[in-house]
């Protein structure tokens, strides 16, 4: 009998469980309800979803302890555990926000990044292959920011008043020695990397982090692609070349063979009227291979491997008698490699290791002759640790060894001879701690040893960030830089220190929906510049010095205001001066405008499928030293007016993706001067005679069409990738 | 006495599982009839993704909860960015939840086929950046969901509306879309579903779709 009692109350337990209610109000931390959230008892199926006022209530059979769960999209799970017995149990939780792009502050300062990954950027990698006037170039594009300065005779990138060298390009964190391809004065130069190898680029206008140095304005940072989508062929044809590259995927591993062979001849017999005159146009040929291979589900190894040899050959006008010109000719030759491997080594620590070779050789033939081989070999290698959700610590170390050599035979037979031989190590560390969501400091210090010039130096960084709206982010940044003097200097005398820039800026930026607004000001301050007396360069010393402040204002909507229109405007101040090299007084540097404004324009033509781009670009007169005068740099240039022009049509050509491009360059065809280079000898009346610096030409176009051969059509399957 | 013990020992355990089951067809029951309507307000799918959740809670062992979990969000993501709203957190939901459901089953076509749509959401989120990399991982995941179980009609579905979102210079439109469309129709008229608790969407798309392209190619 017993055991038929206890069978009972066995088998009626099962249903005897009281009726408990739990009700309760779900909120925000800002004390807004909740509206459908979802609510239960962990492992069980009792639970409910909150009303329109953020209330809820359901009944549950449990009993003793429970482990009550609340879900909310884009907030935490709360987890609670609460008691039930057999009163009506009541709960009023808050649930918290989780951190993402959008709700957590970041710093803005000085850094403009182009992502395909991350939501809040100001760029996408397409805007860089798409904004017209910029040849596919990624330079060209960045030009179009605000912070730089069009120097046309160049090519380079000129940040905040800074000279081209201040500027220092990194792929995957390790430093580029040749950026651009070799040219001689008054030829624009070219990015040797297509902006189509990148996935990402950060290009910070100054204040940029302790993971990098040797650059006293500038950082541009360029992340590479991981591996290849899909095996696909691809072929362009081009008014000025031809290319065709191969891409295999396998599951983990990608490889890419491309070949390029550019010759600017045919183009120049049908082109207008140049301004240079060619004996034998550009030609340059160009192999690659890339190379990944996703090592675990978090690892990726990466190889980049270029060869590339370029050569021409132009009429110069002789600068000691400057109405006749002289052949110049120049033969370059460089091979690149960049390896690196990224892995997590737990889900605190992540390791990243790089090493990359460059070799690269210049020869240049006028009346002398110039013979320079560099060479460089580094290593790199960082750790990070998130340390937890507030703090993350990074920190690192790289080596370079840097070899060059170089021959410079006179006219007269003479040979100079310059020899330099760098080794450079260097040590960081940066943390990013984030006081709350709205509160960011970014602390690190960087401590750099240069054997060629027996200095060290120590550069601390901080950055500050706070996030003042829903949209917006003020952020302020300060850093010293330093950078050691270029070779030309260097070649007179070694018994130098580096260059230093110490950079303040203050930004503004408010992102919301299709637009994007910034506004920067900074202040810059340049010691221990290399100075020294043209009549003699080896009694140099760090005596140099200069500042340079200014405001740079950027505004972009993406299709918010004009549907399918995309555009951006850019303006810079920018009031510097500097006393260094062989300036005789303090002078704002030929390469330096006051106003640079840009303007950006996109338009997708769905009916047509075709994509229109207009780039509109003034920069106010830039000053050039007239030596028939007594005042240094004080004479000015016209302004530089540009309106280029591109348009590409997406179409199939039996199947095959095809890409049909034209561009064109300074379409309403301003006359701009960029310069003026001087005798070096007075004429019979004792005035020095002089030349425009002009563009290559005045207006450039460009015809190309891109096949890729690879994602193919079949009707039963829709698109499939083959 | 010890047999008549076992006896009730037993019996107590098979109804409780017995109820177990029957709790688990109820709830799952319930939920398959809140998704039903593939045209609701956000707020139903809303109800239906936390009426999944609060199953799958429940029942950790079971795909079919967290699968549907996973498609009421994908919904939610669908609807959310036909009323042009931020729809970018329900997709990595959806994501999170079939990611969980295909470790319990990985070889379900079911599954294959929903993540090919997720991969189409992402394809919203910015179409001229996103398409080429995402058209070709949707496409991918359909042809291994058609793989899985040829009878299944919604990865035809789901490939049809992708080639008609599709430009035509990718190779999609209404031309290349219509005979995926019409062989999801046929597969759609033949599709017996496994249990009751099996996926049965996608019918009313398809037919919209169906019709849509061949007005387009009139």
């Amino acid at each position: 009998m017993k055991e038929i009692t206890l069978l009972f109350t066995l088998l009626f337990t099962t249903t005897l469980y009281s009726q408990v209610t739990i009700k309760g109000t779900i909120t925000s931390e800002e004390n807004e309800s909740i509206i459908g959230a979802n609510l239960f008892l962990k492992d069980t199926y009792d639970g409910g979803s909150t009303d329109e006022n953020g209330n809820f209530e359901f009944v549950t059979y449990e009993s003793g302890e429970q482990i009550f769960v609340v879900t909310y999209i884009g907030f935490e799970t709360l987890e609670k555990i609460i008691q039930i017995g057999t009163e009506t149990v009541e709960i009023n939780a808050k649930i918290i926000e989780e951190a993402n792009e959008l709700n957590t502050v970041t710093i803005t300062a000085g850094a403009f990044e182009a992502s395909d990954e991350k939501k809040a950027v100001i760029l996408t990698s397409l805007d860089i292959v798409t904004t017209a006037g910029a040849s596919a170039d990624i330079t060209g594009a960045l030009n179009t920011l605000p912070g730089t300065q069009t120097v046309g005779e160049d090519g380079r990138l000129f940040v905040r008043g800074g000279a081209a060298y201040e500027t220092r390009t990194f792929i995957d964190g390790l430093y580029v020695q040749n950026p651009y391809g070799s040219s001689v004065p008054d030829v624009p130069a070219r990015g040797r990397f297509s902006p189509f190898l990148f996935k990402g680029t950060m290009f910070s206008t100054g204040g940029y982090s302790a993971e990098y140095g040797q650059a006293l304005s500038s950082a541009l940072i360029l992340n590479s692609q991981d591996l290849a989508a899909e095996t696909s062929t691809g072929l362009s044809l081009m008014t000025i070349g031809l290319s065709a590259s191969h891409t295999h995927r396998w599951e983990h591993t990608s490889l890419s063979a491309s070949g390029t062979y550019t010759n600017l001849a045919p183009y120049l017999a049908i082109a207008p009227k140049q301004n240079i005159q060619w004996d034998k146009p550009f030609q340059g040929t160009n192999g690659q291979v890339i190379f990944r291979h996703k090592t675990s589900e978090t690892g990726i190894f990466k190889m980049h491997a270029d060869a590339t040899r370029n050569w021409f050959e132009m009429q110069y006008p002789d600068l000691s008698d400057i109405k006749n010109t002289n052949q110049l000719s120049l033969t370059n030759d460089n091979y690149y490699v960049n390896t690196s491997f990224k892995e997590l080594l737990s889900d605190k620590w992540t390791f990243f290791a790089g090493a990359a070779y460059t070799y690269n050789k210049d020869f240049i033939r006028e009346k002398f002759q110039v013979r320079a081989e560099e060479q460089s070999l580094q290593g790199r290698a960082t750790l990070t640790n998130y340390i937890n959700e507030k703090v993350t610590l990074k920190f690192g170390g790289e080596y370079l060894k840097n070899v060059f050599e170089e021959g410079y035979n006179s006219e007269d037979g003479e040979e100079f001879l310059t020899d330099l031989n760098e080794n450079y190590t260097s040590g960081f560390a940066e943390t990013n701690i984030y006081f709350s969501r709205k509160f960011v400091v970014r602390a690190g210090g960087r401590l750099e040893y240069s054997d060629i010039l027996n200095q060290w130096n120590v550069a601390p960084r901080l950055s500050l960030a706070y996030k003042t709206s829903d949209y917006g982010n003020v952020s302020f940044a300060f850093g010293q830089f330093y950078q050691t003097p270029e070779k030309d200097q260097l070649r007179y005398n070694l018994d130098l220190n580096f260059e230093r820039a110490d950079h303040y800026m203050v930004n503004y930026q408010i992102m919301k929906g299709t637009k994007t607004f910034r506004i920067e000001g900074y202040y810059k301050k340049y010691k221990n510049l290399v100075k020294f007396d043209l009549s003699t360069p080896s009694f140099s010393d760090n005596s140099g010095d200069g500042h340079a402040q200014g405001i740079d204002v950027f505004y972009r909507d993406r299709g918010g205001l004009i549907k399918n229109g995309d555009f951006w405007i850019s303006y810079s101040f920018l009031d510097t001066e500097r006393y260094w090299r062989e300036y005789p007084t303090a002078a704002t540097p030929s390469f330096a405008s006051k106003h640079n404004t840009s303007l950006v324009y996109k338009h997708w033509f769905p009916k047509l499928t075709s994509s229109m781009g207009l780039t509109y670009s003034l920069a106010s007169p830039r000053p050039y030293n007239d030596p028939n005068t007594n005042r240094f740099n004080a004479g000015e240039t016209p302004a530089f007016q540009d309106l280029s022009f591109n348009w590409s049509y997406l179409t199939n050509i039996l199947g095959h993706f095809t890409v049909l491009h034209i561009s064109a360059n300074n379409i309403l065809g301003f006359n701009n001067t960029f310069g003026y280079r001087f005798s070096s000898v007075p004429n019979d009346e004792g005035d020095y005679e002089s030349f425009a610096v002009k563009p290559p030409a005045k207006r450039f176009f460009f015809i190309g069409c891109f096949i890729s051969i690879g994602q193919k059509y079949s009707k039963d399957n829709g698109v499939t990738s083959n | 006495m010890k047999q008549l013990t076992i006896f009730a020992i037993s019996v107590l355990i098979s109804t409780c599982s017995f109820a177990q089951d029957k709790k688990y067809f109820a709830a799952m029951e319930r939920g398959i009839q809140m998704v039903s309507n593939e045209r609701q307000p956000l707020e139903q799918w809303q109800a239906a993704s936390n009426m999944f959740e609060r199953i799958a809670n429940a029942e950790s062992d079971k795909w079919l909860p967290k699968y549907y979990h996973a498609y009421s969000n994908m919904m939610m993501a669908l609807t959310a960015y036909q009323n042009k709203g931020e729809f970018e957190p329900y997709l990595d939901k959806a994501q999170e939840s079939l990611d969980a459901a295909m470790a319990l089953s990985p070889n379900e076509s079911e599954l294959y086929t929903l993540q090919g749509y997720i991969y189409q959401g992402r394809i919203w989120l910015d179409p001229m950046l996103n398409g080429a990399t995402y058209s070709p991982k949707s496409h991918e995941a359909c042809d291994k969901a058609i793989e899985l179980n040829p009878a299944n009609p919604r990865p035809y579905y789901l490939k049809g509306s992708n080639t008609y979102f599709t430009p035509s210079f990718f190779g999609g439109g209404a031309e290349n879309a219509l005979p995926l469309l019409e062989k999801a129709d046929e597969k759609y008229a033949a599709y017996r579903t496994p249990s009751p608790l099996h996926p049965m969407w996608g019918k009313g798309s398809n037919d919209y779709f169906l019709d849509m392209a061949k007005k387009d190619l009139k």
